[in-house]
């Protein structure tokens, strides 16, 4: 990545969307833990990708190429989430339905949507983003303490919320079958 | 009995790959084209399309920025036009001009277009697909396969323009009509996409680019094109609607002006701490935060060999067999390449001028005034700032330092050296500039950078994290004078 980072700076632009493509589903998944609608994912990505192409030659050191984008991205977030009701557009692109194959986006919506504001995008950017501690505090302007209280306090509702899930879908397996059993606790 | 559950699994859920909505994918595509089309506009500098330069040049932001806002509307432009054409989706208009080549599409909007896609079902020897139409060899030998729908077509036609152009010939591959473009040597890029083939299948309603590296034989890219497994989906294609269009033109032109009107005003004086005061980070209001690190200039230096300054070791440079390079024996650095911008755009052709560079020494002291431990950043950042006669600070970052395929001493405005590094062995390295204090706790060390001799004086240090600036706006940061 550091090569392309690099290309990318020196006024390549097919190295720029490579970096861009390796990075999207990151930048998907922390917009999502910010913003519900498609269509202000969607500007939050494209504001963001074309900020880090305006500015990457700003970038000092390769390495941190994720770091840099995934600020700009969460600022970009932030501004959409206090000014959404003004850019609000409306779109004639009607959202087509989604087979099977959005099963594992329902999954990732639901689960991340039931630990909570507070505790999703730091989850997000711990294990999808692979961010230490340290450079989560830096990125969402926390103290560094904070972030451990609530990533270990979003994984503990996170199991007990995927373990509730697993359990109803037991149970509806078990009726399904003809067979009762009590959950277990 | 409890089940019990563990990070992997949670970890499962979270990292497996998201399906993308179409609003998604058509986003990103369109970012794409505009990066490209914008590339292209940069590139050939076209003055027809620019309000790009209304002001001096180099500002390389509001270049981009400018450039992309001319380029969206030279593409809505385009695609407004309604023409049927005969017997087929599009009608394909090329033209070149010197070394530039661009492309036009009359479209019939009264068909209805399929989503197809392209594969290739022959691909050169060690080349494997790493991604959905990308394909490498290794990281230098790449090809690229991409499918334009005509809903791309249509909102991006500068898809295809190219600026640095070779030669063109036309050819029959895979059935279609094709150009196969080879583009010029470019000095300033490593590796880069230098081939190009397009195919037009006007019939169907798509058309193909192929983009091959250096390291790509064109007679091995023809092979590729000529090899394609194109696939019609079931999907139809929706053309963007022109009110979408209009509204997404008016949000990029307000950027802009938002962006020009942030690079007129510069950085306030009051944003300049003088030397010898304290100053600390901000937050995104520009606020400092009050319960934080405070940093304090006490000592600076200029010098113009290494022997000038106290003794140093090796272990606090941020690679010291990279640094040691740009050292001379008598201890003084050697010149670094920069290109004036004022030959922007950059063609690849400008001429390096050699430039001296000294030692910026600077003692900074750090200070944790809060009650509890601090992270705090010794890798402070150097900016060019040049002060106005009304106390406002101007940008100077009026120039692109480039040595060809070597480093600077350090990315151009962090230390290249730091005392006060605490994390300095094994991997802990790539927390180099990060440090803790305890509550009270004060810190002093020595911070060195090599600095362009005619600017020197210009340097001003800027308080923050991660460093993300942009050159031309002031984005409510914090920095510290040395002078």
């Amino acid at each position: 990545m550091r090569y392309l980072v690099k290309r990318a700076q020196n006024d390549d632009e097919e190295a720029f969307i490579e970096l861009i493509e390796r990075s999207k589903q990151g930048m998907y998944k922390v917009a999502k833990s910010y913003l519900h609608c498609e269509e202000d994912v969607a500007d939050a990505m494209q504001e963001t990708i074309l900020a880090c192409y305006e500015k990457i030659r700003t970038l000092k050191e390769p390495d941190y190429f994720q770091t840099w984008m995934i600020r700009i991205l969460i600022n970009r977030c932030k501004d959409i989430l206090k000014k959404n009701k003004e850019l609000r557009l409306l779109d004639d692109y009607p959202e087509r339905p989604f087979m099977e194959e959005m099963q594992v986006n329902l999954e990732f919506e639901e689960l991340l949507e039931s630990v909570g504001e507070k505790y999703k995008t730091i989850l997000v950017l711990y294990y999808v983003e692979g961010f230490n501690t340290r450079e989560i505090a830096g990125l969402l302007d926390m103290n560094e303490h904070t972030v451990k209280t609530r990533l270990a306090r979003g994984r503990d509702k996170f199991r007990k919320e995927y373990m509730r899930s697993d359990e109803i879908i037991k149970e509806c397996n078990l009726k399904k079958t003809g067979y009762s059993q009590a959950s277990s606790s | 009995m409890s089940k019990q559950y563990n990070n992997e699994e949670i970890s499962r859920i979270l990292c497996q790959d998201l399906i993308f909505s179409r609003t998604i994918n058509d986003r990103l595509d369109e970012t794409y084209a505009l990066i490209r089309a914008n590339a292209r506009q940069i590139r050939e500098g076209s003055a027809e399309n620019s309000h790009r330069r209304v002001r001096k040049m180099g500002r390389r932001k509001i270049g981009r920025r400018l450039g992309l806002a001319a380029a969206v509307m030279v593409l809505l432009a385009a695609a407004s036009l309604a023409v049927v054409a005969a017997g087929g989706f599009f009608v394909k208009n090329s033209s070149q001009t010197g070394d530039s080549m661009t492309y036009e599409f009359k479209i019939d909007y009264t068909l209805v277009p399929k989503k197809f896609e392209a594969k290739p079902s022959y691909l050169p020897e060690g080349y494997k697909e790493w991604q959905k139409g990308k394909y490498e060899k290794d990281e230098y030998a790449r090809i690229s396969i991409r499918t334009v729908n005509m809903d791309l077509m249509d909102s991006n036609s500068g898809e295809f323009d190219c600026v640095g152009v070779e030669s063109v010939t036309t050819d029959i591959l895979g059935g279609m009509d094709a150009d196969i473009v080879q583009l010029k040597e470019n000095k300033m890029s490593y590796h880069p996409f230098d081939k190009r083939i397009y195919l037009f299948n006007p019939d169907k309603g798509y058309a193909i680019a192929l983009y091959g590296t250096d390291l790509v034989e064109m007679g091995e890219l023809k092979k590729v094109a000529d090899s394609l497994i194109v696939t019609e989906t079931e999907e139809d294609i929706s053309y963007t609607s022109e009110e979408l269009k209009k509204i997404r033109q008016q949000r990029m032109e307000e950027e802009n002006k938002k962006s020009m009107a942030a690079n007129e005003a510069g950085v306030p004086a009051d944003a300049v701490t003088p030397m010898g005061e304290e100053a600390g980070m901000v937050n995104a209001q520009g606020t400092e935060i009050s319960d934080g690190v405070k940093y304090k200039v006490m000592e600076v230096i200029h010098a113009d060999s290494i022997s000038e300054l106290p003794d140093l070791e090796e272990k606090y440079f941020i690679d010291y067999e990279d640094n040691s390079w740009w050292i001379r024996e008598d201890g003084t650095l050697k010149p670094q390449g920069r290109v004036k911008a004022d030959s922007w755009p950059l063609t690849g052709d400008e001429e390096i001028e050699q430039v001296q560079q000294k030692y910026l020494l600077v003692r900074v002291r750090a200070k944790n005034n809060s009650d509890s431990l601090k992270m705090a950043q010794g890798g402070l950042f150097a900016y060019l700032l040049r002060q106005e006669e009304d106390g406002h600070y101007s940008f100077m970052d009026n120039t692109v330092h480039k040595q060809v395929e070597v480093d600077n001493i350090q990315m151009e405005s962090r230390p290249f050296y730091f005392d006060g590094a605490e994390n300095i062995e094994g991997e802990a390295r790539s927390d180099f500039y990060y440090y803790y204090l305890e509550p009270g706790e004060e810190k002093e060390y020595t911070l060195i950078w090599a600095v362009d001799e005619d600017v020197i004086d210009n340097v001003c240090l800027m308080v923050d994290y991660n460093g993300m600036y942009e050159p031309g706006c002031y984005d409510n940061k914090r920095f510290m004078s040395i002078k």
